[in-house]
Parts: C-alpha cells; structure tokens; sequence
C-alpha cells in the first residue's frame, strides 16, 4: 500500500495539482470574504472528473493554502483574511509596523507548515480515537468553551476587562438576529425579512474589522506609511525564524492545542490559535510585550490554527461530522463518490485516504515555495493610503455581497463596520465582539440544548453544572477573569518584598 | 492642482461611459438558453440539498448546452435563499432546490418574502422523497419500536429526540408520533444534521428522526433504525438492511406516515416556454441510468415527480400540514386565513 | 487638517447610559419569544447589563472616584475630519448609489477614482504621478475582482 501511496503522490501532475492547489488557496485566504469554503464549493464540480484521490489532494491543499493565506493580511493590514486568524493579527501586525514584516510572514509560513504537519500526523495515526474523545463534549461543555474562548480573548485584548467583556457580549447578541435556529421564530429583525438570515460570521468578521480599516487609513497621511522598510532577506529571514521556531517548546505545545480544540465541530478552527497564543503568552518570560509585536505570538497563532486543518477532518473521516466548513465539502466531496465516512473508510479506501494525508504532508511542504511571494505581498505596504483605503473598501463589499447576494448583509456589514470605529476609538477592543459573533450561535444553541436535555433528565443544575468537563471549564473561565487581579496580587507581593 | 481634477474627473466620466455602453450592447439575442445557469442551494455546501445539485450539475451542460454554476444563499432554514429565489429576474436562468414541508411551513410562522404560491408556480420536478426514520444507537436500551414506545408512554417526557429546527420535517414527524402513539419525548432541537448527528452518537439524545443520508454517514455500522415512517424501506438503504433493522412503521401495526421531499423550481413568472424547456431537460435526465447511479450513490432516494404532479403534490402537502397543526393546537383557521395560536 | 475629540469622562458617561438602556430595551423584546428563542438573548442581555453597571458606575464616579483617568483626558474620534467625511460619505455612495445601481464594474471604478482623489485634492497631495497611479491602480483592482468573482467564483454581481 505504502508503495501506491508514493507512486501515486510522485506523478508530475500530482506534485502540479498541490503547488497549484496551495497557491490557489494562498489567493483565495488573504481576500477577505473570499474563503476556503468558496474556493473548495467551485472546485467541487471538477474533482468528479478526478480519481478521488486526487479531488481530496486538491482540495486539502487549498485548504491548506487558504488557512495560511489569511495571515497575509492579518499581518500586513491588521484585517484577518479568516476568523481563525484573529489571533495573528496581535503580534503580526506591530511587528509589520516595526518593518518586521517579512520575519513576521516568514514565521507564518514555516508555523503553518510545521502545524500542519503535526495535525497531520494525529490524523494519519490516532484519528479514531480522538474522534470517540470529540464525541464526548454534549450540548453544555459547547457552551462552557464558547464562553471559555470568549473571557480567553477578553483577557489577552483588554488593557480594560469591563469594556472587552461588554464588546464580547454584544457580539454575542448580534448572533441572535434572525431566526432562531431553536425556537424557529425572527428576532430583532424590525420585520425585514431580508435579515431573517442574521449576521453571517464573514459578515461580521468583514464589517469589523475592514470598515474601520477603510476610516483610519483614509485619515492617514502618506507619509507616515512611507516610513515602514521591509527589512531582511526572504532566506536569512526563514533561516531565522526556523531557528525561532526549533528554540523552545512553543512550537509544539501550539500545534498539540491546535490539534486537540480542532477535534471539536464548529468551535474548533475559530478558537485554536487564541488558545494557543494565550498559553504561549502565559508561559514567556515576556508577557507584557505580546500585543507590541512579539514574533513567539505569531508563532503560536499560525502554528496552532493550521493543526486544525487536518484535525478538523478527523470527525468529518470517522463519523461524517466536520469539523470545519470546508471539511464539510470534503465529506460532500467523497459522499458523491460513493465512499462513505467510517471506520472502514481507512481500511477499505486505504490507498485513497492516505495519498490525501501524504498530500497534506506535500502541500505543507510546498508552502515554503509561497514564501517567494512575499516581495510581492509586502509592497501593499508601500500603496498610497487612501488607495489601500479604496481597495479594502471594494473588497468588502464585494466579499459581503458574495455569500449569498444578500444586500442587506452589505448594510449590517457597514453599520457594524461604523459603530466599531468609534467603539475602538473609545477603547472597546475589536477582537471579542468578533469572537462573540463567532461562537453566539453556537453557545446559543449549548445553553438551550442543554435546558432542553435538562428537562428529561431531571434538573438544571446536575447537567449544566456537574459533568465532569464542564466543572474543568468552568473552573478556567473563573481563573481567566481572576487572572488579573492575581496578577496584580502577586506583583504587590513581590514588591512589598 | 485644478488641472489635476479636472483630468481625473474626465478619465473618470470618460471610462465610465464607455463601461456602461459595452454592458448595454451584450443583451438581446433571442435563443435560449445562452448563459449559464445558476442553480441555488439554500443550505449548506456538503448537506443533502448539496448533493441533489452536485447530481445534476454533472448531467446539465450535455443536456441543456450550457453549464449551470451552484450558489450557496444559506440561512433562516432555506428561507434566506428561497426569498433570493423569487426576487431574481424570471428569465429562465435560475432554478433553486426546494423541500417540503420546510416551504408550506415557513410562511404560516414568520414573514417571509416567498410564498408557498411561488413555489408551486415554478415548480420543476419532485426529485426526493425521504422517509423519517426514527434512530437510535447501536448499543441503545430500545431493541425494536414497541420498547421504546412503551417506556416513554411510562415516563413521558423522559426520553430526548432530537430534530432539526422547529416547524421542519423532522420536527412535524415528531409530533405525529407523538399524536399515533401517545408518548411524550423531550424534544431537543438542532440547528443542522451534521450537531443532531454527533449527539446521538455522544449519547447526548437518546432518539434521533432523521433522513437516510444521515444514517449514510453517521455509518451503518454505529445505528439501528426502529422504525421508518414509509410504506416500503428505500432503496438506498436496502443492502444495509441486515445492519441496522428498519421496519416500515406500519408494518409494525404504527400508522405513522412522515417524509421530507426535496425538489426544484425556478423563478415564478417565467415564461411559460422556458419553464417547459426545463421540465423537459430534467425529466430527461432523470431518466438517464447515470442520474439513478449518481442518486444511490449519494445516497439520495429518488422518486421523480414530474411538474404537474408536483405541483398537486405541493398542494396535497400544504392542506396536509395545516390540517395537523389545526390538530395539534398551533395554529386556527379562521375565515380562510391562518392565525399562529402558538410557537 | 481638523481633528475631533471628546473627552474621555463625557464619552463613558454617555455610553453607559446608552448601553443601560439598550440592555432594558432589548430584555423588554425578549418577551415576545418563544421560550426557546428567549433563553440566550435574556441571559447574554442580563450579563451585559451587569457589566454595564459597572461601567456606568466606574464612569459616573459613584463608587471608585480614584479610579479611571483625569477627568480633562481627551480622546481622539477622527484625526482628519475631511478624509473621515470623504471615505465615509464615499463608501455609503459606493453601497447605496453606485454599486446597486450602476453596477459593480463601472460602481466601483468611479467609486475609487473619486474618494482616493478627493482626498489628495483636500489634502493638496494631487499629483500627476499620484492621479495616475489612483486612476491605473483603481481600474486593473476592479477588473481583476470583476473577473475573479464573475468568471472564477460565478457570483452574480449586480
């Protein structure tokens, strides 16, 4: 088997369909509003002309491509091209200001393919049992972690914890809009039916961040942008952050977060890389400096959210859950071709799943070749403001309109994008409002599941509260909110001393 | 600095104008079709109404001589893209996947743009009819329907079942179980399969009414059906049978009827030649060997429903349904128009 | 170059009470819903209205006077009120006007041309290297977004 593996994996045209793959996705993930599961759904038509193991080996290296991808522009223009790359935006975007640009995209490439490489290997050998663990978590421990991700987000952004957790909270009240997914009435629609569909997250994630972009870096004169010089060699730099990145063990506690929170359907991808920077953060010497522009966060945001890449089809493989939007074309993908998810799926398809995992292996390998792109990314630096102002302007639009040509969600799109401006410039952080837009669905539906379940089987308290997970859960969420206080404690302490 | 104005000023009128006369000359030819369609799916790429498309898509540009591209417009249950559906050009070249009971449903609950009227105007075809079953896990206390329907008479409200979305297909073949069998199960509602699918088998619900497709992938091997509300087992279930059970619910003495049918429709108002053409196109797909292939090996039970019967059948479905929720208190009738009493 | 600011105190005073009021308007909503629908918007509502309070407490100065900034802080809005004005009115036009009734192609075209020019003009920026640099760039993006949603993606644009 492991001889078809490579032959089939070594073919010319197989290497051209991941380099292509890769590229393809790199484009797709650093548009905003153009997203993986876009460029996956239009493929979607050619893989049947595939053999399948092919169609999975393109579509997992544009996934691949498009996760990566949306650093770029995370980096260079603080907007995250994906929800999964908020975290990126921390470290990655002072350092762009610093002139660091080019270490900060080098380390996101070499964190991305060193991430997806370590996913892959859970994939490739553990996935049955880490999805039996994925199948542990009910309706309540859901609800637990989107809170969880949401006072985590709240206590790395906030020099305020008041104001994050408010911007956190009405995120997750903008989810509410539209119709309940449980309740199957509208809310806070004012009667238009064109926002029955509520606040996509893409929406959300478009509106704030890109909308408040547009209105600073209009205000922005040209010559405080010519200021920034990209410093560095494309190759020193790589050898560099390589180094970085072999130094200590940030490298693989993130990639070991990234793999384990992907597991988890829905909440997984979105959440990793700030798990994985808060750790990371709490574990340096230095964690004042993380938000001024430190490459270790960097590390540990891009590292963790491309582990979920592969860990997300874990799920999708075993029990035909995905883990992810794309994975879920995936699972479509091999579905029309007759193979169904499983145990058996390993054994039976065997050949084919594994020249997908050797695949991901490749396109992670070939993403060292994106890095000769990164003259071309790092001249957006150089673009006029108001010129760069225009483009993301266009962008959004355009990237709103597309989901589901939907106007309306043009207009909450701008609205929101408005209202963000003046909040940041109030002191309100932009990072948990988006989060909370994120996850509110799907809190939404773990708290109401859960008093659902409660209902039957005897009591609120026993099922919201007791079970095992959701006490570990609760018991960090209260650690995070009392983290600083403890911190300040602490510090008091050790000056009295 | 004027100058400057005034020179970007009229380059912009000047590549304005010309943009605006090149989009205007490309309209008026008379064939049809000429462009592509567009093939609307109101829910989520990779779920079962995905699939349908993907079937089709395979088999449109060898019958229809151009290629139809699939456009995901999800949200609110179907409604966000079905609303989509009715305010697009009636020019023939849009056609959207729909299901019932999701369309006579949506518009007696909540305002909605389309109504159930539209849809049987530019109906298509009925391309599925997919019976609910009710499942359980393999290792589940309830070996056959009569236990589980015994024990949840005795401790009503006791036993979770989980459906997707309230006032769905899903939810409706609930509460006709209910009603046939008086029992009470705690209903727990799930915004998709895909969640609905990871509880049941995390033994977070105890029961799950779901379609085949959702015991295609969840795997045959991980579930037993105790019951499938249809007369006869689909097809596409048949080699699985010895895996998972599934007798028809009438055959064991339950007269409990519920499906969810999936079809297609295009925009209402479109001239009634074009709607003809599509008619023809897609009944002569449907009737290929590769489309039936293609089906089963989606895993999707086909049963073609040509325009005309669908249409009645949309009919039959919507009468159907208010009857039931008369019956079951959510909604009245009262001189000819319907007022939700409860949700 | 004409800059807004606020000061800081004013703005919190003022937001608090908003977000306040905001909280009871949308727990007075909640009613209406089914009693599904109505468990999570009540309870995130409750939440923020708890943390509102201490807001509107920390920022009222009922409690913790000491605390927070001096009450003379000021608090920079917009830096350049021209250019604010500019974009924002610009892309309003671009969302409302230009792209749904002219279309995407030539909507977006005079939309970039227009506000990056405006703002150099205002700000005495415009020059012949600079117009043509807005004008060329601006043209070749929109084409380029054109073709790929249109063509690559096969959305429908207006």
């Amino acid at each position: 088997m492991i001889a078809e593996v490579v032959s089939a994996l070594m073919q010319p045209s197989m290497i051209a369909i991941i380099i292509g793959g890769v590229f393809i996705g790199n484009l797709v993930g650093c548009l905003p509003g153009l997203t993986a599961t876009m460029a996956l759904a239009v493929l979607l038509p050619i893989t049947y002309y595939m053999p399948i193991s092919t169609a999975l080996v393109l579509m997992g290296s544009i996934y691949v491509g498009a996760i990566r991808g949306g650093g770029i522009t995370a980096i260079l223009l603080n907007v995250p091209g994906t929800p999964s790359d908020i975290a990126t935006t921390f470290d990655g975007f002072p350092l762009a200001q610093k002139g660091l640009a080019r270490r900060a995209l080098m380390m996101s490439i070499f964190a991305s393919i060193m991430g997806g490489i370590i996913g892959n290997i859970f994939l490739a050998f553990l996935a049955p049992p880490l999805a039996r663990i994925s199948l542990r978590l009910g309706p309540p421990e859901f609800f637990w972690l989107c809170i969880l991700g949401i006072t985590i987000m709240v206590s790395i952004t906030g020099e305020s914890l008041g104001k994050g957790l408010i911007s956190g909270f009405i995120g997750l009240l903008i989810t509410t809009v539209g119709v309940s997914p449980l309740g199957g009435e509208t809310r806070f629609t004012f009667d238009l039916p064109q926002l029955a569909g509520g606040v996509p997250i893409i929406v959300g994630l478009i509106g704030l961040y890109c909308i408040p972009r547009v209105l600073e870096l209009a205000q922005e004169k040209v010559q405080e942008a010519e200021g920034i010089i990209v410093k560095g060699s494309i190759h020193s730099e790589m050898v560099w952050v390589i180094r970085k990145w072999f130094s200590g063990f940030q490298g693989i506690i993130s990639s070991l977060i990234g793999t384990f929170i992907g597991i988890l359907p829905g909440a997984g991808g979105n959440i990793a890389g700030i798990m994985a920077y808060d750790q990371i953060k709490r574990m340096d010497k230095h964690p004042e400096e993380f938000g001024k522009g430190r490459i270790e966060g960097v590390l540990a945001a891009e590292t963790a959210n491309n582990a979920v890449v592969s860990s997300s089809l874990i799920p999708a493989f075993t029990f035909g859950i995905p883990g992810s939007p794309p994975a879920a074309i995936m699972l479509g993908a091999i579905l029309v071709q007759g193979l169904r998810p499983g145990a058996k799926l390993f054994t039976e398809h065997a050949v084919d799943m594994y020249t997908l995992i050797g695949g991901f292996f490749l396109a992670n390998i070939a993403l060292f070749l994106v890095m000769y792109l990164s003259p071309i990314y790092s001249k957006i630096l150089s673009v006029p403001r108001e010129i760069l102002a225009v483009f993301i302007a266009v962008m959004s639009v355009v990237g709103t309109f597309a989901i589901r040509g939907n106007f309306a969600d043009v207009m909450v799109m701008c609205t929101l994008g408005t209202v963000m401006y003046f909040g940041r410039k109030l002191g309100f952080p932009t990072a948990p409002a988006v989060l909370g837009i994120v996850l509110g669905r799907l809190a939404e539906e773990g708290l109401t599941q859960s008093m659902m379940i409660a209902k039957a089987r005897g009591g609120l308290l026993p099922y919201f509260f007791g079970r095992p997970i959701t006490v570990i859960l609760i018991i960090l969420i209260l650690f995070f909110l009392a983290w600083p206080f403890l911190q300040a404690q602490l510090q008091k302490v050790r000056g009295t001393k | 600095m004027l100058t400057c104005k005034k020179v970007s000023l009229v380059l912009a009128l000047v590549i304005g104008l010309s943009l605006l006369v090149s989009s205007t000359i490309a309209l008026g030819a008379e064939k049809y079709p000429t462009q592509p369609f567009a093939y609307i799916v109101p829910f989520s790429p990779g779920g079962t109404t995905d699939l349908q498309a993907r079937v089709f898509e395979r088999f449109w540009k060898k019958y229809f001589g151009v290629p139809v591209a699939v456009e995901y417009v999800k949200g609110a249950g179907g409604q966000i893209g079905w609303d989509t559906l009715v305010r697009r050009k009636p020019d023939g070249y849009t056609v959207a996947g729909n299901n019932l009971p999701h369309l006579v449903m949506q518009p007696i609950f909540r305002k909605t743009i389309y109504t159930t009227d539209d849809h049987i105007k530019g109906a298509i075809a009925g391309l599925v009819s997919d019976p609910e079953m009710i499942t359980v896990l393999k290792g589940s206390q309830f070996k056959n329907i009569h236990e589980l329907i015994e024990y949840a008479r005795k401790h009503p409200g006791a036993v979770t079942a989980g459906v997707v979305g309230k006032f769905t297909g899903d939810w409706i073949g609930l509460k006709l179980f209910e009603a046939v069998t008086n029992t009470k199960f705690a209903e727990v509602i799930f915004p998709g399969s895909a969640p609905q699918g990871t509880s049941l088998l995390g033994g977070h619900i105890d029961v799950m009414f779901g379609n085949t497709g959702d015991i295609i992938t969840l795997g045959p091997e991980n579930v037993r059906v105790l019951a499938i509300g249809d007369k006869e087992v689909p097809k596409v279930l048949r080699p699985h049978l010895g895996e998972i059970g599934g007798p028809p619910a009438h055959k064991e003495g339950i007269e409990w009827f519920a499906a969810i049918h999936r079809g297609l429709c295009t925009v209402p108002g479109t001239p009634k030649k074009r709607i003809e053409f599509i008619c023809k196109k897609v009944d002569q797909i449907a009737k290929t060997k590769g489309y039936s292939e293609g089906m089963d090996k989606a895993g999707l039970p086909a049963y073609y429903r040509p325009r005309k019967e669908y249409q009645e059948f949309i009919r039959k479905e919507k009468e159907q349904m208010i009857g039931i929720l008369q019956k079951l208190k959510y909604i009245e009738v009262k001189d000819g128009k319907i007022v939700v009493k409860k949700r | 170059m004409k800059s807004i600011n606020i000061n800081r105190r004013l703005a919190d005073k003022i937001l608090s009470v908003f977000l306040l009021f905001l909280c009871g308007a949308i727990l007075w909503e909640t009613r209406k819903f089914s009693e599904y629908g109505a468990y999570f918007p009540y309870i995130v509502t409750l939440f923020l209205a708890v943390f509102s309070l201490v807001y509107f407490i920390k920022s009222w100065g009922v409690l913790l006077r000491k605390m927070g900034s001096s009450g003379k802080e000021q608090l920079e809005l917009i830096q350049d009120l021209s250019s604010f004005l500019v974009s924002f009115v610009g892309v309003l036009a671009y969302i409302f006007i230009l792209f749904s009734l002219l279309g995407f192609l030539v909507g977006s075209i005079l939309f970039c041309i227009s506000v990056t020019s405006v703002i150099q003009i205002t700000r005495s920026e415009a020059s012949f290297k600079l117009t043509t640099l807005s004008l060329l760039s601006s043209g070749m993006f929109t084409f380029m977004m054109y073709y790929l949603f249109r063509h690559v993606f096969h959305i429908h644009l207006p």
